[in-house]
């Protein structure tokens, strides 16, 4: 099975290159990153990933402004987003059922198996374990 | 890094001012001199018998000169409530000793003179002083020309006195009430500031936790498997994030109790909703559930999920204080008489389980305070309930069972 290809989107750099290592070992991955929401605009149009992991809270441009954008984008608005924030509790989205006014947040921390079942989810994959492991 | 886009609000209250356009100081002085002017008239035309006229000179230039010491007074003491109570109590012994001084008015005249000062008390409010004041001086005037034959003029200085009184404490219900609001308003800002830097520490903390578990999740793939030492200090190190991550949700809760959302809720469906929650636990806890619930009870001003998170906490404390498993007995019902005032709701939550030493009652709402820091405890669970209740004027009482065990009420005002 082709990897799916994510764009993590986040100004903390070293939260993205961690993310692209770890999502990357599964081997269910290819992972792109950016740490400036207008960049990921132009990179979300080359890289066509199949899922974007976004950050809300960014000193350039906002999250909620990205994916408004990407919305609005024809080359990228079927693109599905999962927002990573650390503004949010996990008992919030547990008891909101992983979605707050239509969009799926995950709060950080999150371990890789954690994302990477909700990745699964968002692109409607089985979860399972990952077919192959990088060491 | 933007600081979570917090806006931090300002803590400075706005400085009261007094009435006439003018500071307090200068309010309180001008209440005064009629005050003085009043004082002058009883002491010095309805002389008494107990006073030489030297007295009543000299306690009267005292009272003058009381008010000319108020206009050398830092203007910032005015704001002080503190301030006002040695002021008005000098005052109010100065008025009544000249007014019984004069021997001159009868037992009508004070109960008029008393009754200004009740209505002043209980509306506080400068503007309904002078309705209390034409009240008042309607009622005293029909009591008065029913009763007397009206010729002697000095009568009439009763009713500018009433007046007079009445602005007085008026002016100072009002300042209560006005100090009242103003620690209401500063309480409400101290925790929007508090929701505000509690957002943006636990924004600026939880990204370097994340970034801390996605490098100890690669380095115990990579590395851990190969030697067993590296493998417990990565555990070490994740569960290390977990905690602190667990101490900054708690922060987040006990900080985001700032927004709350009053309705009017039955207490008892949202105890039965905390308690279905959490069945699982209890199974899996093996704590036996007994619920008393009174059917009478009238609705309660509260914010229900934030209720909900209260009742949780205890349930799940009286679960970890009996870990064998036990019994947990939760009732409400009213007290005080059916529709008449000052009905209060009591909840209580009840377990046979372990007893809080006593030397650790008085601490067991203080923040960060538990005995269960080796289970993941964060001290933050009773602190949060406290403040929640605090926050819907209700009261919370923990004691220990005689038999063992804790009985936790909260009293709800309807």
């Amino acid at each position: 099975m082709a990897a799916k290809k994510i764009l993590v989107v986040d100004d903390e750099a070293g939260f993205g290159r961690l993310l692209k290592l770890n999502l990357e070992r599964t081997g269910k991955f290819e992972v792109q990153t950016e740490t400036k929401g207008s960049q990921a605009l132009n990179t979300a149009r080359s890289f066509k990933p199949d899922l974007i992991l976004l950050d809300i809270i960014m000193p350039d441009m906002d999250g909620s402004e990205v994916a408004n954008r990407l919305k609005s984008d024809p080359v990228t608005r079927n693109i599905p987003i999962l927002f990573l924030t650390a503004l949010v509790k996990n008992k919030e989205i547990e008891t909101k059922s992983g979605s707050i006014g239509g969009n799926i947040f995950l709060a950080k921390p999150i371990t890789t198996d954690e994302l990477v079942k909700s990745i699964d989810q968002a692109l409607g994959e089985p979860p399972g374990k990952p077919e192959q492991k990088i060491s | 890094m933007d600081k979570a886009g917090t806006v931090y609000p300002s803590v400075a209250l706005p400085r009261p001012e007094g009435i006439f356009e003018v500071s307090r100081k200068s309010t309180v002085i001008r209440l005064r001199w009629p005050v003085v002017l009043v004082c002058a008239y009883l002491l010095l035309y309805s002389p008494s018998p107990w006073l030489r006229p030297t007295t009543s000179h000299f306690l009267l230039l005292l009272y003058i000169l009381s008010n000319a010491v108020l206009h050398r007074l830092d203007e910032r003491l005015f704001d002080s409530p503190i301030f006002y109570i040695p002021l008005v109590m000098f005052d109010t012994l100065f008025l009544t000793t000249s007014l019984i001084l004069t021997q001159r008015v009868g037992t009508d005249f004070y109960l008029t003179y008393f009754l200004i000062i009740i209505l002043c008390s209980l509306w506080q409010d400068f503007r309904w002083s002078i309705v209390a004041a034409v009240f008042v001086s309607i009622l005293y005037g029909y009591v008065l020309f029913k009763t007397t034959e009206i010729y002697d003029s000095s009568l009439y200085i009763r009713f500018p006195f009433l007046f007079v009184t009445s602005l007085f404490y008026g002016y100072f219900a009002q300042l209560v009430r006005d100090g009242k609001a103003i620690r209401e308003q500063a309480e409400v800002e101290r925790w929007k500031t508090v929701a505000n830097l509690s957002a943006g520490v636990a924004h600026e903390v939880k990204n370097p936790l994340a970034i801390l578990l996605q490098g100890v999740e690669y380095l115990a793939d990579k590395t851990g498997k190969q030697d067993p030492d590296v493998t417990l200090v990565l555990k070490e190190m994740e569960e290390a994030v977990h905690r602190a991550n667990s101490v900054i949700r708690g922060m987040m809760d006990f900080a985001s109790i700032a927004q709350l959302n009053i309705v009017a809720e039955d207490l008892n469906l949202i105890i039965e909703r905390s308690l279905l929650l959490l069945k699982n636990q209890f199974d899996r806890s093996h704590v036996e559930v007994t619920t008393e619930l009174a059917t009478d009870l009238p609705q309660v001003q509260v914010d229900r999920p934030r209720l909900e998170q209260v009742f949780i906490n205890l349930f799940m404390n009286a679960v970890e204080a009996q870990p064998g498993g036990g019994r947990l007995w939760v009732r409400t019902y009213r007290e005080g008489a059916p529709g008449g005032n000052g009905v209060a709701i009591i909840a209580e939550v009840e377990n046979d389980g372990k007893s809080i030493p006593e030397a650790n009652l008085a601490q067991v709402f203080d923040p960060f305070f538990t005995t269960k820091r080796n289970i993941g405890g964060t001290g933050l669970g009773l602190s949060i309930v406290k403040n929640i209740l605090d926050m819907h004027n209700a009261k919370i009482q923990i004691r220990n069972r005689e038999n063992g065990g804790v009985r936790v009420a909260l009293q709800f005002q309807t």
